[in-house]
């Protein structure tokens, strides 16, 4: 909502300045978003009155006018062609800057001298219209400062009203806060005018089919009006509210709509069929072609405004063609009702047609503004556009709203805010918000609302009013007495938090990518997606890119690697803990798993001066899981390799936790690095967070008192085994002094025979019990040499 | 043969003393503990000596041998470590450490642990709550009705009619107070979604939202929690300005300004010459919120309060674009 400083002073007197009134209304809840001049500062740019237009001596285009500016008579030197001897222009005097920073000087134009520039409304910076000069009305005074006859030296607010405060969407509205903070009474007034026509019981009838949706209609006739366009007056305001001017009567309509907050409409009485209006649910699949000349299928959720034939009107929305106000008409029909607020917005949202009137009907109107309204907007069309009234009105209104009555026990106020407002006070904040106030007895009060106050339900919002008024600054800054409670947070977050200690510690920086991804992806990359078929899709995505819940962290952690190896960044370590999405046939809502992903490119360690970085491998991101898992405590887990989905390569495993399924790791395929035109190895890894949440009894072995013995071992084996059997088998020997088995070296080539490989691998033997000899040690020692041998065929190497 | 070795002790202690290299240290070395050393040479006539003799000879022959090598080490640790301090002197310090990967964690992270903290502080707990929300949580139990026009402040994406991608992290308030009785003082933080992509909007951002209900607490404890809050979470120093504003589900309701973090309230570009900066808003529970939730909004008061972390982020660490903190570019998340 938009209100004009200068406006407002003709129906209250304001000594406060715009900023000092604006800060005032922030204060009480009108957010004020801007603070705006109307129009460019000037200097120097006057009504002026063309007196004689000559040719130009030496340019066919050109004239030379002499031009009465009050003060004295200008010679100008014009390119226009749209104006006569006697209009009145703008213009621009020598020393004048108009908008653009264009200043105005002294010059010759091919020889003829010109003493400023008659302008344009484009030059004014007034609108796009440049075709020739502005032209203004004939009783401009001429030599005026062209910013005070057109308005442009005013102030506008520009108010972001919230929701509730839909009694705000007026100039009226906005009368009555600045009244309930300042103190100061609205003016009076009076809309008088003389009804000359028939009476309007013989030439009009309304029934209303729906009270439901249409608890009052009320409507007035004017005859014999001349369509035409506004004076200059009335296109201003309406500009100062951000309106454009159409003609006299539309003009005043939107006008008393933004003074009183009524939307009103006019129709072409002679096109009414039956001279009878019906208000009425549509019937399925009628049709209706509104003012924007689009037809509309109608269903009986949607209020009309009808004749005796057809509809003529979207109630409280938009008008129809069939009865549009135009030039040649001379009849007309002045609606003003009140509708169920949220019958119009399910018709505003179901066509789109979001209007001045659908919003503020939408909010609630002042359902007893509405016959003040239309006096008032019969006295301006009949000074603006002629006609004569006719005799009455017509106000259909069956069931009077009552005014809600709320009690409010003054302790309440206390209890509610933490400060002591007394009864006096609250009293007057509320009668000064128009407020009707009872005592009931020592402590409560009785409270009637005005009906324009359609957010005023409750006590609650009574203390709401009396707070604002009062004044938040004013609440005293308390904190709560109320007894503690222990502080159990929750173990999510604590998990949450720990890994992500743990991974920036291990040198990878954190992502956040969104929540949705590009189904295109996953249609594109279909053999890897693991995920069910059932995706769960947005059913109004912002972009096509973001239209499914991820079900992996994987494709924005791989987006992430693209975009940061596009900019020269490498090393990308990343990880990200988010929600992962999955449709459930089970529960209402999908189920929703946290999962830690983990995305790697580079070296294994940064480069420097000792030498060549070592590229990553697969061991680079298990050694990771490894690490994870020895800061979580978690032992009873498993890195097995096996094909798993959003990798697609064969350097590819599974991870369980407890025998159980938790994740994934291994090199990306090059299916999906090429699809994320990425050009490089990358290794990655995902796990269930729920799953690492494992509630492992933390028990601390005791300390080996007595020391420790190595032996190493290199032996040649067949490539069919794996490391992991190998070890598996001398684990399974259940040697009771075999602490650790730690492999130092791997090795193929020259040095052996095809098809074999070399291990090195170092055994450490301890007993907690006494300091081990070297018999004991060689006799487990040789029982492995042994197993080995026998069960891997492998040979020593010395 | 005692004598000799007496004197070769005397004569090998003198030569050690006077040696001023480790070249002639070692040859001295040789000279007299080498395998055809002077020391050997006494040795070796050992064996031509009397039975009852050698055992004497032989301990006096073995003390000589130790007290020269010991001469020699001291000696030559001297050199050594005089030698390392010529190698130390000569090393470059200058060249750079062997860098190691250093991690950093998400800024909005940052913010939220540093939040967490601030709340844990004033005995908050953290709760928690699906992304992808019924409507009922949403938005109706929380005094939003179908239509409602507060709904066009949500723009809301939806998977289905009723469910949808929850726009705020209040619907936890709604599962916290349906399944537990009051008192409540929680802090629910997390993702949130909605329909908006700019420069200062993207679809999807972080809030935290706090719900303190019990008997009694006010609009009074509001301003408190939070003015610790903003003087923890930014400085001291900072001002804070509470007006009034419309939420659904919080009667009386409020927005929180701060003083801008850039020019203190004199007024600026980041505060459109205001010298406020809007960060929050808060209110006391609406009594049909208790009602949706079977609490008794006679016995039960309330207040909550929302933010988002990326806001907060932005002006805590002077960043001016919030999409930044969701290209996960390198360059930008390594600057935390």
């Amino acid at each position: 909502m938009r209100i004009s400083y200068k406006f407002l002073q003709e129906y209250i007197d304001c000594s406060l300045s715009p900023q000092a009134l604006a800060e005032k209304l922030i204060m009480a809840g009108l957010e004020v978003n801007a603070i705006e001049k109307t129009g460019p500062d000037l200097d120097n740019c006057l009504v002026g009155q063309i007196l004689e237009i000559n040719p130009h001596p030496n340019a066919d285009r050109l004239t030379v006018c002499k031009v009465d500016v009050g003060t004295e008579i200008v010679t100008i030197v014009c390119g226009a062609n749209n104006m006569k001897a006697k209009d009145k222009v703008p213009v621009a005097l020598v020393g004048c800057r108009l908008p653009g920073d264009f200043l105005i000087k002294k010059s010759k134009i091919r020889g003829e001298t010109s003493q400023g520039m008659m302008c344009s409304e484009k030059e004014l910076n007034l609108s796009e219209e440049a075709s020739g000069l502005m032209i203004l009305p004939a009783d401009a005074p001429i030599g005026n400062a062209i910013t005070s006859y057109l308005g442009l030296d005013d102030i506008i607010l520009d108010l972001e009203l919230t929701p509730n405060r839909g009694d705000c969407f007026s100039v009226r509205g906005i009368i009555r806060e600045i009244s309930a903070l300042t103190g100061e009474k609205p003016k009076e007034v009076h809309y008088d005018f003389s009804e000359e026509g028939e009476k309007i019981k013989d030439i009009l009838s309304i029934q209303i089919d729906s009270p439901d949706l249409c608890p009052r209609y009320a409507a007035k006739v004017i005859s014999g009006v001349s369509i035409g366009p506004s004076p200059l007056w009335l296109v201003q305001r309406l500009r100062s509210f951000g309106l454009r001017s159409v003609n006299n009567v539309v003009d005043v309509t939107n006008f008393v709509m933004m003074e009183w907050g009524q939307p009103l409409h006019a129709f072409d009485y002679d096109l009414i069929q039956g001279k009878k209006i019906i208000v009425r649910r549509a019937e399925e699949k009628e049709k209706l072609i509104t003012l924007d000349d689009l037809e509309r299928i109608l269903t009986s959720e949607n209020l009309v405004i009808a004749d005796s034939q057809r509809p003529i009107a979207l109630a409280g929305v938009m008008g129809g063609a069939n009865t549009e106000v135009s030039e040649n008409t001379g009849n007309i029909l002045l609606e003003s009702a009140f509708f169920d607020p949220s019958s119009i917005r399910r018709t505003a949202n179901i066509f789109g047609l979001h209007s001045e009137a659908s919003h503020r009907f939408e909010r609630g109107i002042d359902p007893e503004g509405t016959i003040q309204s239309l006096n008032r907007a019969a006295q301006l069309i009949l000074q603006l556009a002629g006609g004569k009234a006719a005799q009455g009105i017509i106000d259909v209104y069956p069931t009077t709203i009552p005014h809600r009555l709320i009690s409010l026990e003054i302790v309440k106020v206390k209890k509610v805010l933490g400060v002591d407002v007394t009864e006096e006070k609250i009293i007057n904040i509320l009668q000064g918000l128009n407020f009707i106030v009872q005592k009931i007895d020592e402590n409560k009060i009785q409270v009637q609302v005005p009906l324009f106050r359609w957010d005023v339900e409750r006590d609650v919002d009574l203390i709401e009013e009396i707070a604002r008024i009062y004044g938040y600054h004013n609440i005293p800054v308390n904190l709560p007495r109320n007894s503690l409670s222990p502080n159990k947070k929750t173990k999510l977050r604590d998990f949450e938090t720990k890994i992500k200690i743990v991974f920036s510690g291990f040198g990878f920086s954190e992502a956040i990518n969104y929540s949705f991804i590009s189904e295109k992806v996953l249609d594109d990359l279909a053999d890897l997606d693991g995920a069910p078929l059932e995706r769960i899709r947005l059913k109004n995505p912002l972009t096509e890119d973001q239209n499914i819940m991820r079900t992996s962290l994987m494709p924005g952690l791989c987006k992430n690697i693209a975009y940061n190896l596009n900019r020269q960044v490498a090393n990308i370590h990343l990880f990200e803990v988010g929600r992962c999405f999955f449709s459930s046939q089970t529960t209402n809502l999908p189920v929703e798993k946290m999962k830690l992903g983990v995305i790697m490119q580079g070296s294994s360690a940064p480069q420097s001066w000792r030498g060549k970085a070592v590229p990553l491998s697969i061991f680079d991101i298990k050694g990771v899981v490894d690490a994870l898992m020895e800061t979580l405590c978690i032992t009873d887990y498993a890195i097995l390799p096996n094909k798993t989905k959003w990798l697609g390569s064969h350097q590819s495993c599974t991870i369980t936790v407890k025998g159980r399924l938790a994740g994934f790791l291994g090199k990306v395929g090059k299916k999906i690095i090429k699809y994320f035109d990425i050009n490089q190895d990358i290794y990655a890894l995902e796990l269930d967070v729920d799953a690492l949440k494992i509630s492992e009894n933390k028990h601390v072995s005791p300390l080996p008192k007595y020391p420790s013995v190595v032996r190493d071992l290199a032996i040649i084996i067949s490539e069919d085994f794996s490391y992991q059997e190998l070890e598996k088998s001398i684990r399974e020997m259940d040697l009771k002094i075999l602490r650790k088995v730690f492999l130092f070296d791997v090795y193929k080539g020259e040095q052996i025979a095809s098809g074999k490989k070399s291990f090195g691998l170092s055994f450490t033997y301890q007993s907690l019990k006494k300091t081990l000899t070297d018999k004991e040690v060689n006799n487990v020692h040789g029982k492995i040499i042994e197993l080995l041998k026998k069960k891997f065929q492998a040979s020593l190497r010395e | 043969m005692l004598e000799k070795l007496k004197n070769l002790e005397t004569a090998a202690a003198e030569e050690i003393f006077k040696i001023t290299d480790l070249a002639s240290l070692e040859q001295m070395r040789i000279k007299y503990l080498g395998r055809k050393g002077l020391l050997s040479q006494i040795l070796k006539t050992i064996s031509s000596l009397p039975k009852e003799e050698k055992p004497k000879i032989g301990k006096v022959a073995n003390d000589c041998k130790v007290k020269i090598e010991r001469l020699w080490k001291e000696r030559f640790d001297q050199f050594k470590e005089t030698l390392d301090q010529e190698k130390d002197k000569t090393l470059d310090l200058t060249l750079p450490g062997f860098p190691i990967f250093v991690g950093h964690k998400h800024p909005i992270t940052q913010v939220l642990e540093e939040t967490y903290q601030i709340f844990a502080g004033l005995g908050f707990e953290i709760a928690d709550g699906p992304e992808i929300e019924e409507d009922f949580f949403n938005f109706e139990a929380l005094n939003i009705p179908k239509d409602h026009p507060a709904r066009d402040m949500h723009d809301t994406f939806y998977i289905t009619e009723e469910i949808l991608l929850r726009t705020h992290t209040s619907p936890v308030q709604i599962r916290t107070m349906k399944s537990h009785p009051p008192p409540i003082r929680i802090i629910a933080p997390g993702k949130v979604y909605r329909r908006d992509a700019d420069i200062t909007h993207t679809p999807m951002f972080h809030q935290v939202e706090g719900l303190l209900v019990d008997t009694e607490t006010s609009f009074s404890d509001l301003k408190g929690i939070l003015t610790v809050f903003v003087h923890q979470m930014f400085d001291p120093e900072t001002k804070l300005r509470f007006r009034p504003s419309f939420f659904p589900f919080t009667e009386p309701s409020a927005e929180v300004d701060i003083s801008c973090v850039l020019c203190h309230g004199t007024g600026c570009r980041l505060c459109s010459d205001t010298g406020w900066i809007e960060i929050l808003g808060a209110g006391m529970v609406h009594p049909k919120v208790f009602e949706s939730v079977e609490y008794d909004p006679q016995k039960n008061i309330g207040l909550a309060f929302g933010m988002g972390i990326e806001r907060i982020a932005l002006l805590k660490y002077g960043i001016g674009d919030i999409r930044l903190f969701f290209e996960n570019d390198l360059r930008f998340l390594s600057q935390f």
